[in-house]
């Protein structure tokens, strides 16, 4: 059996395990070891995972991931997204539908510093669903607002999921990032739009927001400072070369850490945070190991390269295999994890995207924005998950129902991104 | 089973509190590093101090801030896709956990040995790390260490749940 074969048999096997409940990361281990074992030879596979822990744990360039989840950690326990909802609330008090856009613009900006979509969700939500259900919110169509907004999370920098695959595809981090951040704004405002419309069709999802006056609009703008602090220094250090991910990342726990114990956070505050930045480093890491162990095997098989060969020899328009790729994540996204999706296809992908001509950069965007619209999609719909674990009063199927028009907006943002490369990679273009 | 019980929460505590320490040394050297070459260019050199070897430093504390979280958090840190299983009895899921932390026992196992077998190179061989020439036996060591500690508590956790059938579910807890 060729080495080629084998890799497919391999993939599939993969997949129908993923699929039977066998946790991602074994499944992804067990094939890649598997896999490897009998391409090469079984005391070869036994070797690579002797050595998986230290060539995967001991990297450098993934020590910023540990310490982005910390930064988000501490700028959940620190208080800091209630002064932010306050904040603004008032900035767009008097519209209808204001604590709507405000949820949205809250977590967007405080996805800048959690890095995290499910933190964002699960933050916002604590600080304004009650908000939204007191002021008379339809709770399905309040829910749909938080959980669309904590999508912004994975693609406003810094973004896990967006580091991640800059380091499995070996790009820039810092070009990752500032090619991220036009698109998580276009969804911030598309998102706000997708709010005004829908409130302005049906009257009854919101009220009107409390009037607020201009003073009151400009004072509020104190609330943003600690965020644009934080995001400036990090962004603006990773993208001039002042430092590298990983010190803008401790940097930023740093600064996270310091807010938070300037608004009381004290040794047991610490003790927590600490605690949840490596369970939630677990979580990802337990991946990469599956993912560098599905690596070997698969670079061993050579399926990505004749993969990316075959479908270069193919009579077909280089558009019409990305938009396939593209519906294979919308797929995936049903049902699986948006960063076990990245870290399981992107060894496969990749090359074929090389291959096509595409730029690495721009397609990391727009695959990440294609894996978030499974955060808020059912059956799979993390963020929902989240939101229904604080929210069990409401129901389900409800909270789907309000998030459908930002599914629809997530699929015209990718259509614009997929149209106007210049929107993720304008900035870059030094 | 209630010792084993016992000294599953006692390592998970154990290893909690050496990744937390892993974490912090991580950041604080970062920190110190940056700060340091900041003051060395604008004082235009005079104060050259620098944090010799914080790469090394970084890499080889996350490696202890993550094994530690693995063998801390093993059984609650896994994603699983339950869209087609969701309707199969509790007590077949909890079965099948139960084979899985069996799974992470081996996994946990191969790298203890791997990490021992690299920590008795390091001395043989006497190996040392690139910038600070410390020798690299007691960070495999230790690696092996936690590594065992995985071990074990995948495999208590595997035992629990093929005796109570209980199991961390993500999707009930919503985490």
């Amino acid at each position: 059996m060729s080495p080629e074969v084998i890799g497919g048999i391999g993939i599939v096997c993969m997949i129908a395990l993923v699929l039977f409940r066998v946790p991602v990361a074994l499944a992804m281990l067990g094939v890649g070891l598997v896999g490897f074992g009998v391409v090469t030879s079984p005391s070869g596979a036994l070797q690579m995972l002797k050595d998986v822990p230290v060539d995967v744990l001991a990297k450098y360039d993934f020590s910023a991931i540990p310490l982005f989840v910390l930064m988000g950690v501490f700028a959940a326990h620190s208080g800091m997204a209630g002064k932010l909802f306050a904040a603004t609330r008032t900035i767009f008090g008097g519209v209808r539908g204001s604590l709507g856009i405000a949820g949205i613009g809250s977590s967007g900006i405080f996805a800048s510093i959690s890095g995290s979509s499910l933190a964002t969700a699960s933050t916002m939500t604590r600080v304004a669903l009650p908000e939204m259900e007191k002021y008379g919110y339809n709770p399905g169509f309040a829910c749909g607002i938080l959980a669309a907004g904590g999508t912004l999370g994975i693609m406003i920098p810094p973004s896990i999921a967006l580091l991640v695959y800059a380091i499995l595809t070996q790009q820039s981090v810092g070009d990752m990032f500032i090619a991220g951040f036009m698109p998580g704004m276009l969804g911030m405002v598309m998102y706000s739009i997708t709010v005004m419309i829908m409130v302005r069709w049906k009257p009854h999802l919101a009220p009107r927001g409390e009037k607020t006056s201009w003073k009151d609009k400009i004072i509020s703008l104190t609330g943003l400072i600690p965020f644009s602090f934080i995001f400036i220094i990090i962004i603006a250090g990773i993208f001039f070369g002042l430092f590298t991910p990983t010190e803008g990342a401790a940097v930023g726990a740093f600064a996270s850490w310091a807010y938070a114990v300037f608004k009381g956070m004290r040794f047991a505050g610490l003790k927590q945070s600490l605690i949840e930045a490596l369970a939630l480093s677990a979580v990802i890491f337990f991946m990469l190991l599956g993912a560098e162990a599905l690596g070997y095997f698969i670079s061993v098989s050579r399926i990505s390269y004749t993969m990316a060969t075959w479908i270069g020899g193919l009579a077909v328009s280089p558009i019409i295999v990305l938009i396939c790729i593209l519906f294979m994540y919308f797929l995936l996204g049903l049902f699986m994890d948006a960063l076990a999706m990245l870290v399981i296809t992107i060894p496969v992908v990749f090359p074929i995207i090389l291959a096509l001509g595409y730029d690495p950069i721009w397609f990391g965007v727009i695959a990440v924005l294609t894996v978030e619209l499974g955060l808020i999609t059912p059956p799979m719909g993390m963020n929902i998950f989240v939101i229904k674990a604080m929210a069990p009063h409401i129901k389900l199927s409800d909270m789907f129902k309000g998030v459908a028009p930002f599914i629809v907006s997530d699929l015209l943002r990718l259509i614009i991104l997929v149209a106007f490369p210049v929107i993720s990679l304008g900035l870059l273009s030094k | 089973m209630e010792f084993l019980v016992k000294s599953s929460h006692t390592i998970a505590r154990l290893c909690q509190f050496i990744g937390g320490i892993s974490l912090v040394i991580i950041v604080l050297v970062t920190i110190a590093d940056v700060g340091a070459r900041y003051v060395f260019k604008l004082t235009g050199g005079e104060l050259g101090f620098t944090v010799k070897g914080s790469v090394e430093i970084v890499s080889y504390f996350m490696l202890f801030a993550l094994l530690a979280a693995f063998a801390a958090f093993v059984e609650r840190s896994q994603i699983i896709v339950d869209v087609f299983t969701q309707k199969m009895p509790r007590s077949i899921k909890g079965y099948m956990m139960g084979v899985f932390m069996m799974g992470f026992f081996v996994i946990g196992l191969v790298f203890a040995w791997g990490l021992y077998e690299s920590a008795i190179d390091a001395v043989k061989f006497g190996k040392v790390t690139q910038d600070l020439r410390v020798s690299m036996m007691p960070i495999y060591g230790l690696s092996a260490f936690l590594s065992l500690l995985l071990a074990i508590r995948a495999f208590i956790e595997s035992i629990n749940i093929f005796k109570t059938g209980e199991f961390f579910d993500a999707e009930e807890t919503g985490s």
